[in-house]
C-alpha cells in the first residue's frame, strides 16, 4: 500500500503506471476516491485508540500497520503520522468516515481532543522538522538534499534514480536541507532569500517557515550550499527588506517527550 | 463568529479595518477592528513607525503578522505619528485579546479632523464587513 501526498495522486499514480508494465506480477489499483484517513495525533492519543479499540490496538509499535473494528467500524491503522507526536493514521471507507469521525471526537473528548485542519499539522510538521511537498519537497530535489537519506536504500541493487543519487554522494550535494532560528519577531515565511552577510547576494531560500507553537518563536527550514550549513553557522534572513540575523540549528526544532 | 465581535459605537471604522478614536484634543488613537484580529488569528507580530512619522490617509504605516498571513497596516486618516504602543513588540496578542484597549497601535496629531466625515460608523462598518 501507498499512501501519497492527496494533492500528488494523480502525478504519483502516472507515473507508477508508467513503471508497471516492466512487472509480471503487479496490479495497480488507485482506491483514493473510497478511502478516507484520519489523523489521531498528540501524547494521549494511545489513550484514545485504547478507548475505541482496545489495548491490543493502542500497543501497535511505532510505523507498524495494524486492523481493527472501531465502533462495528473496520478501519485499518498505523502508529504514524506528521505532526512529530505520537499518534494513529486511520484508513476507513470513506462512506463511513463521518461516523469514525463522530467517534474519535466522542472517545477523545474526556482528554482534551480537538478537530485540526492542514494549518496546525503545518505548523506540527515544521518544529518536528518533517519535509513537506511543494515547499521542501519537489520534482528536482533529491532524497539526500532534503535530509531523507534514511529513507533510502543505496545498497539495493537497482531502483529509479540510484545512479542519479550515487553520482550525487560522490560528487557532494549543491544544497541541503537546514533548520533556520531567526532573531526576529517577524517570520520567515517560503520563499524569502537566504544571504551569509546583509549586503550580498542570496545563497538560498526559505522553505517552510512559522511561528513555532509549543516553542513560542519563528522557525524556518530553507536549502542553502552545503558549505553554509553547519550547525551554529550565523545566516541572514532577507524579511521583507532586512536582513535579520539567523543560524542553523540542530533538527529538530522540537521533540516529542516519548 | 463575526456576531459576536464588538464595534464601539464611539470610533470610526474604515473599509482597511483600522478604527479611529478621536481624542477631543486634535490627536487620534488607531487600531485595528476585531474582525481584523479574528480574521488574522493568533497576532505574532507587529510592526509600527518611529513617532514623527507623517502619513496620508491610507499610507501603509505597519505590519501586522499572524501565524496565518502577513498584512500591512494602513492609515485610517492623515496625520503625524506622536506615539506608538510597545507593549505590541514584547506582547503582540494584546491585538486579539483587547483590540480596542490595550492593543492600540498609534496615538497620531490630526492634520484635518474633517477628514473622519467621510469613515465609517459602527453600524456602516459591521454591514460593509458582512458583504
Amino acid at each position: 500500500m501507498l499512501v501519497v501526498n492527496a494533492g500528488n495522486i494523480d502525478k504519483d499514480w502516472q507515473w507508477l503506471q508508467k513503471f508497471a508494465p516492466n512487472f509480471t506480477d503487479i496490479e495497480l489499483i488507485n482506491e483514493s476516491d473510497k478511502t478516507a484517513l484520519l489523523a489521531l495525533q498528540g501524547p494521549k492519543s494511545a489513550a484514545v485508540m485504547k478507548d475505541m479499540a482496545g489495548e491490543q490496538a493502542a500497543s501497535l509499535p511505532y510505523f507498524h500497520y495494524g486492523h481493527s473494528t472501531v465502533g462495528g467500524i473496520k478501519v485499518s491503522f498505523g502508529r504514524t503520522g506528521y505532526t512529530g507526536e505520537d499518534g494513529f493514521e486511520i484508513f476507513v471507507d470513506g462512506s463511513q468516515a463521518a461516523d469514525l469521525w463522530q467517534q474519535i471526537i466522542k472517545a477523545g473528548a474526556s482528554y482534551g481532543i480537538e478537530p485540526c485542519g492542514l494549518g496546525a499539522r503545518d505548523t506540527l510538521r515544521l518544529e518536528a522538522c518533517l519535509p513537506l511537498y511543494g515547499h521542501e519537497l519537489d520534482d528536482e530535489t533529491s532524497p539526500l538534499e532534503a535530509g531523507l537519506a534514511f529513507s533510502v536504500s543505496l545498497d539495493k541493487t537497482e531502483f529509479i534514480g540510484k545512479d542519479k543519487l550515487l553520482t550525487q554522494k560522490k560528487n557532494g550535494l549543491k544544497k541541503k536541507l537546514v533548520c533556520i532560528v531567526s532573531e526576529s519577531k517577524a517570520l520567515p515565511r517560503q520563499g524569502y532569500a537566504i544571504k551569509t552577510a546583509v549586503d550580498e547576494d542570496p545563497i538560498g531560500l526559505i522553505t517552510s517557515g512559522s511561528q513555532g507553537i509549543a516553542l513560542g518563536y519563528p522557525v524556518a527550514m530553507g536549502y542553502v550550499p552545503p558549505e553554509c550549513a553547519a550547525i551554529g553557522k550565523q545566516l541572514y534572513i532577507d524579511i521583507r527588506g532586512v536582513a535579520v540575523p539567523s543560524k542553523v540549528v540542530a533538527r529538530p526544532f522540537y521533540k516529542a517527550k516519548k | 463568529m463575526a456576531a459576536t465581535l464588538s464595534y464601539p459605537s464611539e470610533l470610526k471604522y474604515v473599509k482597511t479595518h483600522e478604527w479611529v478614536k478621536t481624542n477631543g484634543d486634535g490627536t487620534a488613537t488607531i487600531g485595528i477592528t476585531a474582525f481584523a484580529a479574528d480574521q488574522l488569528g493568533d497576532v505574532t507580530y507587529v510592526e509600527l513607525p518611529k513617532p514623527g512619522g507623517k502619513y496620508k490617509t491610507e499610507g501603509k504605516f505597519g505590519v501586522i503578522e499572524s501565524v496565518k498571513s502577513v498584512s500591512d497596516l494602513f492609515m485610517p486618516v492623515s496625520g503625524e505619528v506622536l506615539s506608538v504602543n510597545d507593549r505590541l513588540s514584547s506582547e503582540p496578542e494584546l491585538v486579539n485579546n483587547d483590540c480596542y484597549g490595550h492593543g492600540w497601535m498609534l496615538k497620531v496629531k490630526l492634520d484635518n479632523a474633517a477628514e473622519l466625515s467621510t469613515a465609517l460608523s459602527a453600524d456602516q462598518y459591521k454591514e460593509f464587513i458582512v458583504d
